[in-house]
């Protein structure tokens, strides 16, 4: 089958002489599909997401500034987590409206951290309240709620972490092989001259 | 397909997974020019030949994380750019259209046709004069990516009628250059 080198391929395709007119408006498609451009949608979340960290952000930081002294120190810390995790739900979302794209690779691990805080955050603020419940039954009926989530997010933020390992492995040994191919080649190459 | 273009295959394919943007942009730049030009030999418009190049593009990228062999990414390619020219034409045209037709098939070799390769621009215009399904098989064959058995999986057609068919085609071929000689 290939009885000529790829120079012919190449010289053929060199003779086709595209429209510059549909190439630029292709090239445009083109980068805004690799980019993964924000659509109406995406960039509505993004808004939402915005709103709803700064929301986050201004109540607990008020609460937690505005709790009266006899307020357990560890729910006072735990407003203010809430507090600095809805700015960083903000900061995310208008860094990413700012650039107006998504990065598949960074915004997956980045939303599986987000989670696991979110959770970290909840289950702080339910332990504080648990101890000072009248109803000791309730309390325990939220430790145990609390703890299904948590388990929960760990299991998706630990599957998150080995996916990108197993990728990360994978594409290490292909790099060895594929280096090691062309040495193979170029060995192959000096013996034949 | 040697073994440094199968693994660098798979590593590409792997970090287009990734949605990693570099890794992207390699695939559409190595393989657009030759995707237009079969899709160019498939249809005439130069407008439908962009859109379709682009409709493929928004196909491979959705569908690239579920290719199950990375090692079969031309031919993937090649079937992707194909099925989507023609449901193209079938929705533009509105006719079937006729790349798998039935032909009579024999037992030949592929190289007993003597062509000769110095003058791309005779074999570009050549092509041009083919009819549709020879002009489809000699266009993958002139591209050089992929073996007959990988041609067949393309077309959806058996290995020996892509031999049979190269061969009527070479002959076609080399008797249209003889008649502008």
């Amino acid at each position: 089958m290939r009885e000529f080198d790829t120079t012919f391929r190449d010289r053929l395709l060199d003779i086709e002489k595209p429209d510059p007119v549909y190439w630029q408006e292709y090239e445009r498609q083109v980068k805004a599909m690799i980019e993964k451009k924000l659509t109406g949608w995406t960039k509505l979340s993004h808004i939402i997401g915005l709103i709803m960290g700064l929301g986050f952000a201004g109540l607990f930081g008020t609460l937690a500034v505005i709790v009266p002294k006899e307020f357990p120190l560890w729910g006072r810390f735990s407003w203010m987590l809430g507090a600095v995790f809805g700015l960083v739900i903000a900061c995310m979302s208008a860094w990413t409206l700012k650039k107006g794209t998504i990065n598949l690779k960074d915004d997956e691990m980045a939303s599986a951290g987000l989670g696991w805080a979110f959770i970290v955050i909840v289950g702080s603020i339910v332990l504080v309240f648990s101890g000072s419940l009248p109803d000791p039954i309730t309390g325990i009926h939220m430790l145990v709620s609390l703890l299904f989530f948590l388990v929960m997010a760990a299991v998706f933020m630990i599957r998150a972490f080995i996916q990108r390992s197993e990728l990360n492995t994978r594409e290490k040994l292909l790099e060895i092989e594929y280096r090691l191919a062309e040495l193979a080649e170029q060995v192959k190459s000096k013996q034949s001259q | 397909m040697t073994k440094k273009e199968a693994i660098y295959y798979e590593l590409l394919v792997l970090r287009c997974r990734q949605g990693r943007k570099g890794a992207l942009e390699e695939l559409v730049r190595n393989w657009e020019k030759r995707l237009f030009y079969y899709i160019h030999r498939l249809v005439d418009d130069e407008q439908d030949v962009w859109q379709i190049l682009q409709e493929t593009w928004v196909k491979v990228l959705g569908g690239i994380g579920k290719l199950r062999e990375p090692r079969r990414l031309p031919a993937w390619l090649y079937s992707i750019a194909r099925n989507t020219a023609i449901s193209h034409l079938r929705r533009r045209y509105n006719r079937e259209i006729l790349l798998g037709q039935n032909e009579d098939i024999c037992d030949v070799e592929d190289d007993k046709v003597d062509l000769s390769l110095e003058d791309a621009e005779q074999i570009h215009y050549g092509l041009g004069r083919l009819s549709l399904h020879h002009r489809e098989v000699m266009t993958l064959f002139f591209l050089q990516d992929l073996r007959v058995e990988e041609i067949a999986e393309v077309l959806a057609i058996p290995s020996g009628t892509v031999r049979s068919r190269l061969y009527y085609a070479k002959r076609a071929l080399k008797n249209i250059l003889e008649e502008k000689e």
